[in-house]
């Protein structure tokens, strides 16, 4: 049993996962709650190439936003993989 | 009663729309106000201000289209704006756009303008979008939730609107809402009950802020606050929320404004989970904006289709503006004709006939030409931007710019300056951060617009017949070779500082609507002939007048006072290679305009322009040639670009700094191409 906690920059494609923790300073964490990545939420990668920002779909039930998140942002965002 | 009224001072009743990006709000905006709009900045910065006129039952509402945000923190000038308009401004009502088939985050938003005691409707927008997408929605429900209005509406179809109008309308009259009262739990709840005493003590404080608000702000580490509550000397305040802050760290374990943030999110979550019910599975979640993102975005494909779309966008403004350049050029001509004709009939002195048709007519048209490329490229442009493709687009230059330590984002406004650099310049307000669209406008003129293409022609014409096509090649790549350098200079010593970190909404994929589309070229094709028609016609006046003093001088001859500038100008020159007072005389009426270079070469050595490059291939050589061209690529914009800067960085300092330093930057280039050139024998 692994902790299960990795950053978002390493999750591949398809994969759904919920965010733990934002380890980064008070702005980046501001910016990202107010586009909606805050702890507990689930998202899901769209595209993650492993260079250029990854682009993940967010939320649990709804169908709406897609993000392109840097990737120094995503290497700060640390989440557990469901499933 | 009558003493009463009277004392009330009169004023419009002011509405404003808040509401997230790509919510609709623009949308929304264009019905409630049709025609009656316009667009200045807000006071100080450069951030659009929105403004139009909605008439109802006989009343004027002056309806504030507010910078579209997702939060009302101080994180940019934007959010900044929409915060102080509602808490300083007091609309009466705030329509707030919501996207139905993305209500958690849009519903942020509304739970801070809630908390703000903002006298709110909220329109529920797309929810034909939502119903497709089987999200169904309790409107009922969710407006009770909410406590305010919601009212339903498709604004790309103007559904819904005049309940809209109604409900906003009544709202108005109304007295503003109890804020919302959000319960963060029992520890924070007595911190915030602590500061909202000392500012409900201070009357400078509560008359400015609502009580709770400003408190729950303060525990938030509201850096701009602090700052306003330092600078208005409520030291106790501050120094409560700091203790508070510290308190709570310990008790709570984590930031206290994380803390906020969850209960947020928790409070619109139970909202939704009440008010919404979706009836999809994962399969049909995949939709089609996925779909087309799977090719479009594609690590191999994205870039290809990228650089297919905007060769798209070029060939549609250029195929199709070419013509109508020559249409305008004709009408110019024409009017030149007319006027000259009429003013002779009337027996007006030589020198009033120069002047309107020489000076204004002449100078105004060789700028008015590019009316029709500019309108059609913003045309493609706003046509990507609603279509969603737009930042697509920034997310597939980013992998790029990111090396060179620009944003994706700056990518697109550099792109379009290779057509010209006015619609560039101002295609730099899609930037967020202060500093990258700065960086951006700066070394925006470096990106070698179609004017300066026939100036290349002509010299390459008259020297490189051979490899004509690589020494125009050469001439673009170094203008990015530069901008890249000076990006990276500006960045280092101008803007200092971490770049934004990128995170960027990809909207879902939508089909423009024709009147959005053409609201949207409107707004920046118009704003450009207005703007930059006030600095052209300065221009051209002093340009004008210049070439005819002292008074019987031939026109723009090396007698007149231009010319005597350009004999003053030459010697600076001579180390490039053209020192010539013609080759002055030609740069100085190039800041008209840079093709216009060629046309007062013409005039100076007194050719037609079909004898022009045997006239240049007699007094130039290739390298002073090629030096020309150097300096014509980067010395000074054109009025119409000045002009641009000067609105978008809304700085005379600025646009200063933008011509001081692309005159040094030109010079140096020129020279250092002639010198080097010469030390290899080219000479």
């Amino acid at each position: 049993m692994s902790s299960g906690l990795l950053p978002l920059e390493f999750l591949d494609i398809g994969r759904e996962a919920v965010i733990r923790e934002v380890a980064g300073g008070l702005s980046l964490r501001r910016r990202l709650t107010d586009l909606g990545l805050v702890r507990g939420t689930t998202i899901r990668v769209i595209r993650n190439d492993n260079f250029g920002p990854v682009i993940v779909s967010l939320g649990n039930s709804s169908g709406g936003g897609r993000l392109a998140i840097g990737r120094g942002m995503a290497h700060k965002i640390m989440v557990e993989e469901a499933g | 009663m009558v003493v009463a009224a009277m004392a009330k001072p009169e004023r419009e009743e002011i509405i404003a729309l808040v509401g997230n990006p790509n919510s609709g709000k623009t949308s929304i905006f264009n019905d409630l106000t049709g025609a009656r709009q316009h667009v200045g900045n807000w006071p100080g910065v450069t951030v659009e201000k929105k403004e139009g006129k909605l008439i109802y039952q006989g009343e004027t509402y002056n309806i504030v289209d507010l910078p579209g945000t997702y939060s009302l923190g101080a994180y940019s000038e934007d959010e900044l704006i929409a915060r102080n308009f509602i808490l300083f401004d007091k609309p009466e009502a705030v329509i707030n756009v919501v996207d139905a088939s993305n209500l958690e985050r849009n519903l942020y938003l509304t739970i801070q303008l809630l908390e703000m005691g903002a006298n709110i409707v909220v329109a529920l927008n797309m929810v034909d979008e939502a119903r497709a997408r089987k999200i169904e929605i309790n409107i009922p429900r969710l407006a009770q939730a909410l406590g305010v209005p919601v009212v339903p509406t498709v604004a790309t179809r103007s559904e819904g609107i005049k309940e809209l109008v109604a409900m906003a309308a009544s709202k108005a009259r109304e007295t503003p809402p109890q804020p919302l009262l959000m319960n963060y739990g029992p520890e924070i709840e007595a911190e915030i009950n602590k500061l909202e005493q000392i500012i409900k003590f201070d009357p400078n404080l509560s008359a400015k802020y609502p009580a709770r608000w400003l408190a729950i702000k303060l525990l938030e580490d509201d850096a701009r606050l602090q700052t306003e509550l330092q600078q208005s000397g409520a030291r106790q305040v501050l120094e409560q929320a700091a203790k508070s802050n510290k308190h709570l760290g310990a008790v709570l374990g984590e930031e206290v404004e994380a803390i906020i943030a969850d209960r947020r999110y928790g409070f619109i979550n139970g909202l939704v989970r009440e008010a919404v019910t979706r009836r999809q599975t994962l399969e049909e979640r995949l939709t089609v904006s996925d779909k087309i993102d799977s090719i479009v975005t594609n690590r191999y494909l994205g870039l290809p289709i990228f650089i297919l779309a905007m060769r798209a966008v070029f060939q549609f403004t250029f195929k199709l503006g070419e013509p109508m350049i020559g249409g305008v050029e004709t009408a110019f001509a024409g009017l030149t004709g007319l006027v000259t004709g009429w003013l002779a009939a009337l027996g007006a002195p030589g020198l009033l006939t120069s002047f309107i048709a020489d000076g204004i007519i002449g100078g105004l048209g060789s700028v008015l030409v590019f009316i029709p490329p500019i309108f059609l490229l913003f045309l493609a442009i706003s046509l990507l931007e609603d279509s969603g493709y737009m930042a697509r687009a920034a997310y597939i230059m980013d992998r790029l710019m990111h090396t060179l330590g620009l944003h994706g984002k700056s990518f697109v406004p550099l792109l379009i300056g290779f057509g010209c650099n006015v619609p560039g310049i101002m295609a730099t307000r899609t930037l967020e951060s202060r500093k990258d669209r700065m960086i951006t406008i700066l070394i925006n003129p470096l990106m070698s617009c179609t004017a300066r293409l026939p100036v290349y022609v002509l010299f390459t014409g008259a020297f490189f017949t051979a490899n004509q096509g690589w020494v125009i090649f050469s001439l673009y790549l170094l203008g990015i070779v530069l901008a890249i350098i000076m990006g990276k200079i500006f960045k280092t010593f101008l803007f200092k500082g971490e770049t934004a970190p990128f995170v960027m909404e990809l909207p879902p994929y939508r089909v423009p609507t024709l009147k959005g589309t053409l609201i949207h070229m409107w707004e920046r094709g118009s704003s450009f002939v207005r703007k930059a028609g006030t600095v052209i016609v300065a221009a051209v006046v002093l340009i004008w007048v210049l070439s005819n003093l002292p008074l019987g001088v031939e026109y723009a001859s090396q007698e007149s006072l231009i010319g005597r500038l350009g004999t003053i100008l030459a010697p600076i020159f001579k180390p490039a290679g053209f020192g010539t007072w013609q080759a002055a005389v030609a740069l100085l009426f190039g800041i008209l305009a840079k093709e216009v270079v060629v046309g007062t070469l013409g005039v100076l050595y007194g050719v037609e322009e079909s004898g022009l490059t045997a006239a240049i291939a007699q007094s130039w050589t290739p390298l002073s040639a090629y030096a020309f061209m150097v300096m014509t690529l980067i010395y000074i914009p054109c009025v119409a670009a000045i002009g641009a800067i000067r609105r978008e960085t809304n700085s005379w300092g600025w646009t200063a700094f933008a011509v001081g330093y692309s005159l040094v930057l030109g010079w140096v280039m020129a020279v250092l191409v002639f010198q080097a050139g010469k030390l290899l024998g080219l000479g």
